[in-house]
This record gives C-alpha cells, structure tokens and sequence, in this order.
C-alpha cells in the first residue's frame, strides 16, 4: 500500500543558456530556432535588456560587469530560478562600427547615426567619437571576461555591423521595420531550424578562427561596419555537442 | 452510527479515466496518526488533463455506490480508454467510541456488452496495532456463482444462522446486478450481517455508508455549472440534536422562486448562517431574502414566493449581478463552516480557484489548514496554495499515466514551493514529468501565423 512515489529534488534538472539581448526583435529572430536545436538537458532563455549596454550613458568599464549581473539577477528572480540553473551567459552584441578609425567617422545633416560598409555618418562627429571610445573599450574589457557574477561562464558575440545585416544582408533596417524583418526570420527556419546552422556558418559571413582570433579580425580596419559574425561559435561549442539532422 | 469519525486516508487507482495507475495518500496515513483531531487539507496541482479532476470524481462515485446508488449514466467515461475495468481502492480510518479501525474498501466496474456494470467488492479491516492483518469481512465478484459472496466460513455462519438468507443474499445480489447497485452496501445485507455475524462488520458497513451519504461532500463542476444557468444551490449541513439535514437547494438567481415552508425555513438558517462569514469574506456583503408572499400550488400546498438578494451598506441588488466568484462562494460556504467545525466531513471542492481573489482563496485555506477539523480536498491551478499550505498537504499530479501522483518533499524550509514547483515545469528535476513540455517561443510564433491564418492584412 506504501507505494506511491517520494520524489526528491535531486534529480537532474535541465541547465539554462541565458541570452542577453538589446531587445524584443533580436529574442523574435533566435528564439524559436536556439529553443529548438539545442540539446534535450538545456533550455534557451533570453534576457532583453531594452538598449545596447556597452554604448549607454553612464556605463564604464568599472561598472559593465556590475550592471550586467544586475541583469542576471533580474531574471533569476523574476523567473524564480537559482543561479545554480545557469549554464552560460551568451552575451551578443550590435557591432555598430565601434572600431573603425575616427577619420571614417564623417558628417552629414541627419537625426543619429547613419552607417554604410566604409562610414558612419553624424550631425555631431564627436558624438560617434565617443561612443565609439566608450564601446570599444566597454567591449574589450567583456572580451576578456569568462566570468560574471562571480562564477558564471561568459561569452560575448558580436553581429557586424547589427544582427539585420547578418541575418538579411540589410544594414539598413529602420526600427519601425526591424519586428517584421525579425519575424520574416523565424518564419524562415521556423519548420527547420538546423538548417541555420549551415546560414550561420556561411563563409560569407562567418569570420574564421577561434573566439578570440574573431574579436582581432572584427576590430581591424572596417570590419566592424561590414556584415561579419562569430555567432557559430556559440553555436558549435555551446548548444550543439551533437549534431543535428 | 452518528457517532463514528470516518476520515480518508487513502487512495489508488487503477485504469480509471485517465489514470492508469496512480496513489494518493494522505499525511496522516503516512505517518500513521490516521486522526489527530486537527483539519486536513489536500490540494491537487497540475497541468490541465493530468488527473486532478479524476480524484473528485473517484470519490463521488465512491458516495454513490456507498450510499447504495445506481452507477451513473456516463459511467462508461470512467474506464481507461484501453482497458475494460477500472478499480478503485479505498483506505479509511474509522472511530467510534473505543474502537479504532483501518477498513479498506475496493471496487471494480467493467465494461460489458456496451453497459458497465459494478463487477467487484471487497471490504477488510484492520485494527490500528503494529503487524495488525488484514480481516476480510466480504468479497463480492459478479462473476462468482458458487456463493454469493466470500469468505465462504462468513457466508457459512450466515446461513447457519438462518436459512432462509441463503434465498435472501442470492436474491440481493441479482437486484445488485440487475440495479448496478453496490451489493456490500445494500440496507439488507447490513440487516443479515447485524443479526447473523458479528455486530462489528455491520457497525462498519454502516458507518461507512452514513458517511458517503451524509458527510462526505463532493463538489465537482456540475454542481457549480448551475450558477451561469441561473440557479444557486445551496449545499448545505445542518445538525441538531437528533437529526442531521443535508443536501442542496436550487434557489433562482433572477426573479422569484417558489418553496415549500419547510424549504423554506432551511433557506432562512442556511442564509443566516452564511452572513456570519460572508460579510467577514467579503466586506459588508449580506445575502438577503424577499419574501413575497405566499400562493397555492396546483395541488393545493403552500408556496413561499421569494427573491434572493445582496446587500452592501444599504445597497439592495438581485444576487445574480454579484461576480461568478461571489456566487461560487455563497454556494459552497454553508458546506465549508460545517466542515470547519466538525472533525466527521469531508469536503471535496474540483477547482476551488474558479473566481476566486487569490489572496482570499489563500487566507482561507490557511484557517482550514490551522485552526479547522474536518477533511478539505481540492484541486486548483492557483499557486498560492503552495506558499500558504504546509507541504505535505500538497500534492502534484505528473504526465506518466502510469504514476499520476507524486509529492515533492526534501525541500529545505526557506525555498518557496510555488517557486520550486514553477522551476521544475521549467527546468525538471523531480523523478517524474510533472509538465507536458511546452515551448514559449513556439506559441508566441504560433499565436502571430494564427492571426495570419485567414491572410494577412
């Protein structure tokens, strides 16, 4: 009669990625696709952030680290996990240009910022300076960073110059046309989603070289405002072990 | 039998509805208090689907067959899909007086040329000592036709006792079969069982039947459903000295009803008694009745003609304009005060939660839990429950068939259940799947080529 089942809480429970990301457009693109190829004992869950961390007013290198186990924590606790549930932090990022040499920063009679492949363009060409000085060292410092909030791995991957222009060949998506776009993209791989993969390894975009060999080749020259990402390797090395179909 | 305290202690299934195999048992059997004066409360969690409902409905039929009913009409939605017989196994505590019993009360319906009929009784006791066995005091199988019944030396001393039963228990088991009708819990056979056998098996029947009948109450959705059609019914308890009065009452939400005197005088108590609480539950709220007047029926019995409604300060509605809540509320609590206070009811209510403030529905169940006497069992998909009750009064309901019911103990005492259960969904953990995986960005996906569906604008 004494047969129903005790149930401790020491089995084995799925590890959480957690994807920060700038905002809703970018969880829209990845989302369906990363839920579904990675491995059975993970689960994919995303951290919108509402806005580019490392370019925001006030960030410094003595408080990048701090704000973004701020966000971690916000989504332990709203989310109701430990931060134990955590496997990875994957961190990805907008490039913008943040690398390319001041004089290509020119100016032009325009509202914010405005990229090609060799410029961006400003009202005030201080104003991109800066943000630029601001960004690039804000990123170098995560670049050299495996741990946050003390003990969680950390990775962060970068989308030259944005994710539209790695994922549709368009530099230019406008915010009023970037949640179409990111839905034009789930719908995409939405019935096969390994077949992102392939698109992500793609030798037109995919830079060549381990994780840090793809941080030196995006901060040369114009690359940073050309259409180049690292994001396979958080593909390769951290959701998939095994291979897909 | 008034006088005897039956209290639940377990129970397992067996291929009923969506229950291939499952087992709930309550605290206090696991711990072997069995009855400590204190109330007990047991709540249901899990996906839609999972079985929660089942439970009530288990016992519902149980107070069927107990209280000597017919199986009902869509007793043939009861069995597992696959399978053609589905059993129920029944563990209570039972005390009256000095005496101190486990009694263990099966039964089995099966599929049978397009009709389901009650195939197999079993009932045993035990006394509440260590090592103590197991007694049978009657097995009954359908398809037996050596005795009636067994064991054969219980069926032997009856008949030894008097003749002319061996005629009689034949004759009552083929009205059993032919009414659907439990043949255990059939008035005679207490009847031969109290003048053949021993007085302590037809002390057992008994007690077991007046607490299906009269204190076991089973709330599941159909008594609720009345609400939206314009109906209240009033489930009620009430006990004097001599008699207890139990059953409900479908009082018109809108517009006039017509009842008899003593009807009437039942709603007068009943009103009065829920405005104790009610106003306490719901500030200011009292139940009201209009009486206007009285008129002849057809066959000449007098009728009260009247109207429910709610006051607030001063503010006189028709009953029907308070929320769905309210009046869910309204028609359980005369049944919730009288298992408050009494140690001997049961209460079974299948989604409590339906309309009800989740803080309210929290505290409430809190004063069950510390301070009430008798039995609660619910199911519910609101959380809070899980933050307020104690954990052993909880328990979830997994996606295996084959073991629907799992609690989730070794959880250190400053962990939030509700957050422990919430994660597991997410993230597993617990030795079963309590959660049908669903994947969040598949319905947000699904949700926008659902609007597309029709074409896109």
């Amino acid at each position: 009669m004494h047969s129903e089942k005790r149930v401790s809480i020491l089995g084995k429970s799925k590890k959480i990625v957690l994807f920060i990301v700038e905002g809703i457009t970018d969880e829209i693109s990845l989302s369906l696709i990363l839920s579904k190829i990675i491995e059975k004992d993970k689960i994919v869950k995303f951290k919108i952030i509402n806005g580019d961390v490392t370019s925001e007013y006030g960030t410094k290198l003595s408080n990048i680290l701090i704000k973004i186990t701020d966000k971690i924590k916000e989504f332990i606790v709203k989310d109701i996990y430990k931060k134990t549930d955590i496997q990875n932090i994957i961190h990805l990022v907008d490039i913008d240009g943040a690398y390319i040499d001041g004089s290509l920063i020119l100016q032009k009679d325009i509202d914010g910022f405005e990229y090609d492949t060799q410029n961006i363009y400003a009202k005030n060409v201080e104003d991109v300076r800066k943000r630029n000085e601001q960004k690039s060292g804000i990123l170098n410092k995560l670049i050299g960073t495996d741990k946050v909030y003390t003990d969680l791995s950390y990775r962060i991957y970068f989308f030259s110059s944005n994710l539209e222009h790695v994922l549709h060949n368009n530099q230019k998506v406008s915010e009023s046309q970037k949640n179409e776009y990111a839905q034009m993209f789930e719908d995409k791989f939405a019935d096969e989603p390994y077949r992102f993969i392939e698109f992500i390894n793609k030798v037109e975009i995919a830079v060549n070289g381990d994780y840090k060999d793809t941080w030196d080749f995006i901060k040369k020259d114009t690359n940073s405002l050309n259409r180049y990402t690292n994001f396979h390797i958080c593909i390769n090395d951290i959701l998939l072990v095994t291979e897909g179909n | 039998m008034k006088e005897a305290i039956i209290r639940i202690q377990s129970i397992e299934f067996e291929n009923f509805k969506n229950i291939q195999k499952g087992n709930i048992e309550l605290a206090s059997y696991r711990q072997k208090s069995y009855y400590n004066g204190r109330a007990e409360v047991v709540g249901i969690y899990g996906q839609n689907g999972s079985g929660k409902t089942a439970v009530i409905e288990a016992y519902r039929l149980f107070k069927l067959v107990a209280s000597g009913e017919g199986l009902p009409e869509e007793i043939g939605n009861y069995i597992y899909e696959l399978e053609d017989e589905a059993k129920l196994k029944f563990v209570f505590y039972i005390e009256r007086k000095e005496e101190k019993y486990l009694v263990y009360y099966e039964f089995a319906i099966r599929k049978k040329e397009n009709q389901v009929e009650l195939s197999s009784e079993k009932l045993l006791y035990s006394d509440i000592c260590e090592n103590s066995k197991r007694k049978k005091i009657v097995e009954y199988n359908i398809d037996n036709t050596d005795t009636p019944f067994l064991p054969k030396v219980r069926y032997n001393e009856i008949i030894k006792n008097d003749k002319e039963n061996e005629f009689n228990l034949e004759v009552i088991k083929r009205l059993s079969i032919k009414e659907k009708t439990s043949f255990i819990f059939n008035d005679e056979i207490r009847e031969i069982f109290e003048k053949s056998s021993d007085g302590k098996y037809s002390n057992i029947i008994s007690a077991l039947k007046y607490f299906a009948n009269v204190n076991l109450f089973v709330i599941t959705n159909e008594h609720t459903a009345p609400i939206s059609l314009n109906l209240i019914p009033f489930i009620f308890r009430m006990e004097n000295d001599t008699t207890v009065t139990r059953g409900d009452i479908a009082i018109k939400l809108l517009g006039v009803s017509n009842i008899d005197k003593e009807r009437y005088d039942i709603v007068i108590q009943i009103i009065s008694q829920l405005n104790i609480v009610l106003s306490l539950i719901i500030p200011d709220l009292k139940l009201e009745i209009n009486n206007l007047g009285n008129e002849l029926s057809k066959n000449a019995e007098e009728l009260i003609k009247i109207e429910l409604m709610s006051t607030k300060k001063d503010i006189k509605i028709p009953l029907k304009y308070e929320s769905e809540g309210i009046k869910k509320i309204i028609s359980i609590l005369s049944t919730l005060i009288a298992m408050f206070n009494n140690p001997a009811i049961c209460l079974m209510v299948d989604e409590i939660d339906a309309g009800i403030y989740e803080y309210l529905l929290g505290e409430l169940l809190k004063i069950i839990e510390q301070r009430g006497k008798g039995q609660f069992v619910f199911t519910s998909h609101n959380l809070r429950a899980l933050e307020m009750l104690n954990k052993e009064s909880l328990v979830f309901s997994t996606t295996n068939s084959k073991n629907r019911f799992i609690r989730i103990t070794n959880i250190q005492n400053n962990n939030n259940l509700r957050n422990v259960y919430l994660r597991s969904i997410d993230l597993g953990g617990l030795n079963e799947c309590i959660y049908e995986e669903t994947n969040s960005f598949e319905i947000a996906h699904a949700f926008r080529k659902a609007g597309e569906y029709f074409g896109k604008e």
